[in-house]
C-alpha cells in the first residue's frame, strides 16, 4: 500500500496495486494456523485481522482507482485538479460472494460548505 | 592528584546502632588518606520519614545540611544509602528547581542560613571506586581477602533513584563488585543484591521486612556466598541483628556474616576484627575470619 | 547484527508446555529495532505460538510491559541493540508479581480489583457550596501537585518492581496508590478524609517499602513513591495516625525536633507502643549483649538545634497561611 496507494497516486501504480491485493488475497484462502491451541492464541486474531486488513486495503486501492481527480490526500498525479462537479460523493464499497462493487452517495452540507485546501 | 577531602556526614544509625560502621571508617579512611571533616551541626535527612510527614520541612531540613557542607567548601560523603537517596533526592529537586530553591532559602534565610545550591553528596562507596579509584585502592591492599566468597549487597538506595543519584548503574551496578575484587575478594552473584531488605517497614509491617531480609540472605546463600557486604547500616541493621528471625519465619539455616563496607576494606588493609569493632554483630563472623 | 534471545515460554493447557521452560530464538537485529519489533518478527516468521500483549507501539496503551533481562520495561520503547549490549544477553520474562496466564501473557484482574479499591473517580461535594455560581479553578500549582499521577498507562512496570507487592499480595501497590493521590491530591475533591482513612488501613499506605523501583521503572515518569509520600503527608495532617506507619513518622519528626537526629529507642517505643515494645525484650536483650541496644541519654544533640526548630516553626507558620487562602 505505501508503494502503490500513497498519497500522490497514479492509474499505473493503482492498476498494479489492485492486481497485487487481489493476488494476496487469493493466497490468504490458503492461510493456516501454526498454532492450534484454544487458550491466548493470538495468532488467531492476528490473522483474522490480516483477512480484513487485506478486504479494506483492496476496498481503498479500487475507490482511489475509480475516482479520477485529486481531494486532500488522495492525490492523483494523472488528475491533479478537483472537481466537484462529478466527485463530491462518498465511495462506497459493497463486497457479496467475494466480489466488490462501487456505488457513490451524495453528501450532504450542513452549516459548512465544502471548498478546496489551498496551503 | 587532588586532595580527597569531604564533610563527613555518618548518619543517625553509625553513631549509635551501628556505630562499628562510623569507627570502621574512620580507620580506613585515615589509611587510605581521605579526609573527613565533622560536620557538628548537621541534623537528620529524615530517612524518607521526614518526606512522608511535610515535602517543605524534608528539603528545608536537608538544605541546612547542604548550607553547613557548602560552609565547609566540600562534598559531602555519607556511609549510608538511605541518607544518601534522601539527600540526594533533595539535592536533586533543589538544584532543578529554582523556585523550590528559593522557597527554602526564605526559610533558611530565618535561621540565618543559606544554601546556593551546589553541594554534591557521596557514598563511601562512589569515593573508593571513583575518587581514590579502584587501582589505587587495590594498591594498598595488604592482606587480600581471598579466597573469601563475598555477596555484595547493595540494597535500594545506593543505586535507585538513578536520576538523582547519578552513579552506578541500578540494573548491572559495578562499583562494590570492582571494591570487593581489588580487596583480593571472590564476587558472588545473586538476584537479590539490588533488592529491599524492608528494614523501612522494621516497625510497621514486621514480618514483611522479617521474609524480605531472609528472601536476600537465603537468595546468597544459594549462590554460595560465605558473607555479605553492604553499603549501607539500615541494611546491616536488618540483614544481621534480624537474621535469627529470618531463620525462623522462613525455617532455614542461614548463618551468614554481614559486613559494613569499611570493615571488608578494613580487613584487607591489615585491621584486625575488632579494630573494626566486628564482635557488635549478631551473627558472628569467626568461622570465617579464623582462616 | 545476530542477537540470540531467551524467551520464557508457558501454557497450561499443552504438555510440554505445563512446566515453564526458555526456549531460544535468533533475530536479525537492524539499528533502532526495538524489543517488541523483535518479538513480532519472530511470531510472524518464526514461532506464532509465542503469545504477548501488544497494541500502540509507542508506549501509550501500557500492553507490552515484559522483564527484559530481570527488569520491567515497555518492550515498545527498548531498543534491543543498546539493551544487549549492556546486558551481553537477551532473556524476556512475563512482569513479576503477577500470575502467568501463557509465555509473557499475566492474569491483570488483581491489578483492576487494586484500581478499583482505591475509587478511581473524582468526589465532588454533593451539592455545590453556597454561593459557587462558577466551575472550581484550577491553577497551574494545583494542577502540577497531581500531574505526575495522571501520567499512569497502566503497563503494570511499577507493580512488577514492587518489593513490598514480591512480599505482601494484598498490598495495594504502587499504581493503584498513584492513582489514588491523583484524586486525593485534586482541589476538587471532596471525599479525600474517607479515602485517606481506607488507605491507612492494613496494606494500604503503610505497605510501601520505600525501594524506588517504581519510581526507577515507571515509563512515564509518575513516580508512584512520590504519590505515596503526599498520600502519606495528607493522612497525617487529616489526624489519621493511629496505625504504625504514622507513628513512627510523627516520632521521627518529634526526635529530630528535639534532638536533630534520630533517637531509636525512643522511635521503637512510639511506633509500636508499649505491648510490643515488652514483646521486642528477648531481641532487645540479645542486642543489648552485643552493645546495640540504642540508649536515648547517650543522643547528644546537634549543634544549633535553634536553627532546626527555627525552620520547624517557619514551616508550620507557611502551611497554616496557605491553609487560611480560600479554595478555588
Amino acid at each position: 500500500m505505501v508503494k502503490h496507494c500513497s498519497v500522490f497516486r497514479d492509474k499505473t501504480e493503482l492498476e498494479q496495486g489492485v492486481a497485487k491485493m487481489a493476488e494476496l488475497r487469493q493466497r490468504f484462502k490458503k492461510v493456516v494456523l501454526k498454532d492450534r491451541t484454544d487458550y491466548y492464541n493470538t495468532e488467531l486474531p492476528s490473522v483474522l485481522e490480516l483477512g480484513n486488513m487485506l478486504d479494506i486495503a483492496y476496498s481503498t486501492l479500487i475507490g482511489a482507482l475509480a475516482r479520477e481527480e485529486s481531494r486532500g490526500a488522495h492525490t492523483r498525479t494523472d488528475f491533479p485538479k478537483r472537481n466537484d462537479e462529478k466527485w463530491m460523493q462518498h465511495t462506497l464499497v459493497t463486497k457479496k460472494d467475494d466480489t466488490f462493487s462501487l456505488s457513490y452517495k451524495d453528501v450532504s452540507f450542513t452549516k459548512y460548505e465544502p471548498t478546496e485546501r489551498k496551503y | 592528584m587532588t586532595l580527597l577531602k569531604y564533610a563527613y556526614y555518618p548518619g543517625c544509625a553509625s553513631q549509635e546502632i551501628t556505630k562499628e560502621a562510623n569507627s570502621s571508617t574512620r580507620l580506613v579512611a585515615d589509611k587510605l588518606g581521605i579526609q573527613l571533616h565533622n560536620m557538628p551541626k548537621a541534623n537528620c535527612c529524615g530517612a524518607g520519614l521526614l518526606t512522608d510527614y511535610d515535602y517543605d520541612l524534608y528539603i528545608t531540613l536537608n538544605a541546612r545540611i547542604f548550607a553547613e557542607a557548602e560552609e565547609m567548601g566540600m562534598d559531602i560523603l555519607t556511609i549510608c544509602s538511605t541518607c544518601l537517596m534522601v539527600m540526594s533526592r533533595a539535592a536533586f529537586d533543589l538544584k532543578n528547581k529554582p523556585e523550590l530553591l528559593d522557597k527554602t532559602n526564605e526559610v533558611l534565610a530565618k535561621a540565618g542560613l543559606h544554601y546556593s545550591g551546589n553541594v554534591k553528596v557521596k557514598h563511601l562507596l562512589w569515593v573508593l571506586a571513583n575518587d581514590l579509584g579502584i587501582a589505587k585502592l587495590a594498591s594498598m591492599v595488604t592482606k587480600p581477602l581471598g579466597p573469601l566468597k563475598a555477596a555484595p549487597f547493595y540494597g535500594c538506595h545506593s543505586l535507585r533513584p538513578s536520576d538523582a543519584l547519578g552513579f552506578d548503574d541500578p540494573e548491572r551496578p559495578w562499583s562494590l563488585e570492582a571494591v570487593l575484587k581489588a580487596l583480593g575478594a571472590e564476587v558472588v552473584d545473586y538476584t537479590g543484591k539490588t533488592k529491599c531488605c524492608g528494614f523501612q517497614v522494621d516497625l510497621v509491617t514486621e514480618d514483611t521486612a522479617i521474609e524480605m531480609t531472609g528472601t536476600r540472605l537465603l537468595d546468597a546463600k544459594t549462590m554460595g556466598a560465605e558473607c555479605i557486604v553492604t553499603p549501607c547500616p539500615f541494611c546491616h541493621i536488618n540483614l544481621d541483628n534480624y537474621q535469627s528471625a529470618a531463620e525462623k519465619q522462613l525455617g532455614a539455616e542461614i548463618e551468614l556474616p554481614v559486613f559494613h563496607l569499611a570493615q571488608m576494606v578494613g580487613l584487607a588493609l591489615g585491621f584486625s576484627a575488632s579494630d573494626l569493632g566486628m564482635s557488635r554483630h549478631l551473627v558472628s563472623a569467626e568461622k570465617i575470619l579464623r582462616r | 547484527m545476530k542477537i540470540d534471545l531467551k524467551i520464557r515460554r508457558f501454557n497450561p493447557t499443552t504438555k510440554n508446555g505445563r512446566e515453564p521452560y526458555y526456549q531460544a530464538y535468533s533475530i536479525e537485529a537492524s539499528e533502532g529495532m526495538t524489543v517488541l519489533e523483535a518479538l513480532m518478527s519472530i511470531a510472524a516468521a518464526q514461532d506464532p505460538t509465542l503469545s504477548f500483549r501488544r497494541s500502540c507501539r509507542s508506549s501509550i496503551c501500557g500492553s507490552c510491559a515484559i522483564k527484559i533481562n530481570g527488569f520491567t520495561k515497555l518492550a515498545c520503547s527498548t531498543q534491543i541493540i543498546p539493551e544487549h549490549e549492556k546486558a551481553h544477553e537477551m532473556v524476556l520474562e512475563p512482569i513479576a508479581n503477577h500470575t502467568v496466564l501463557k509465555d509473557l501473557i499475566v492474569d491483570f484482574d488483581p491489578f483492576w480489583k487494586k484500581l478499583d479499591k482505591v475509587k478511581p473517580y473524582l468526589m465532588p461535594p454533593e451539592t455545590q457550596p453556597e454561593g459557587r455560581t462558577k466551575e472550581v479553578h484550577i491553577s497551574e500549582k494545583d494542577a502540577e501537585a497531581i500531574d505526575h499521577a495522571q501520567k499512569c498507562i497502566m503497563c503494570g512496570s511499577c507493580n512488577s518492581e514492587c518489593n513490598a507487592l514480591e512480599i505482601e499480595k494484598k498490598y495495594l501497590g504502587p499504581a493503584a496508590l498513584a492513582k489514588a493521590w491523583r484524586f486525593v491530591g485534586d482541589v476538587r475533591e471532596e471525599g479525600g478524609r474517607k479515602r485517606l482513612g481506607r488507605l491507612s488501613d492494613d496494606h494500604g499506605i503503610w505497605d510501601c517499602v520505600r525501594c524506588v523501583h517504581c519510581v526507577e521503572y515507571c515509563p512515564k515518569g509518575v513516580e508512584p513513591l512520590t504519590a505515596i509520600e503526599r498520600l502519606r503527608s495528607r493522612a497525617i495532617q487529616e489526624g489519621i495516625k493511629d496505625n504504625h506507619g504514622a507513628k513512627h513518622v510523627e516520632a521521627m519528626v518529634n526526635s529530630v525536633k528535639k534532638v536533630g537526629r534520630l533517637d531509636e529507642a525512643a522511635m521503637t517505643f512510639k511506633t509500636l507502643g508499649l505491648l510490643r515494645s515488652l514483646g521486642m525484650i528477648p531481641f532487645g536483650l540479645k542486642m543489648e549483649m552485643h552493645g546495640k541496644m540504642p540508649h536515648p541519654h547517650l543522643f547528644p544533640q546537634i549543634k544549633k538545634i535553634d536553627e532546626v526548630r527555627t525552620i520547624y516553626a517557619e514551616i508550620k507558620r507557611k502551611n497554616k497561611n496557605a491553609k487560611k487562602k480560600p479554595k478555588g
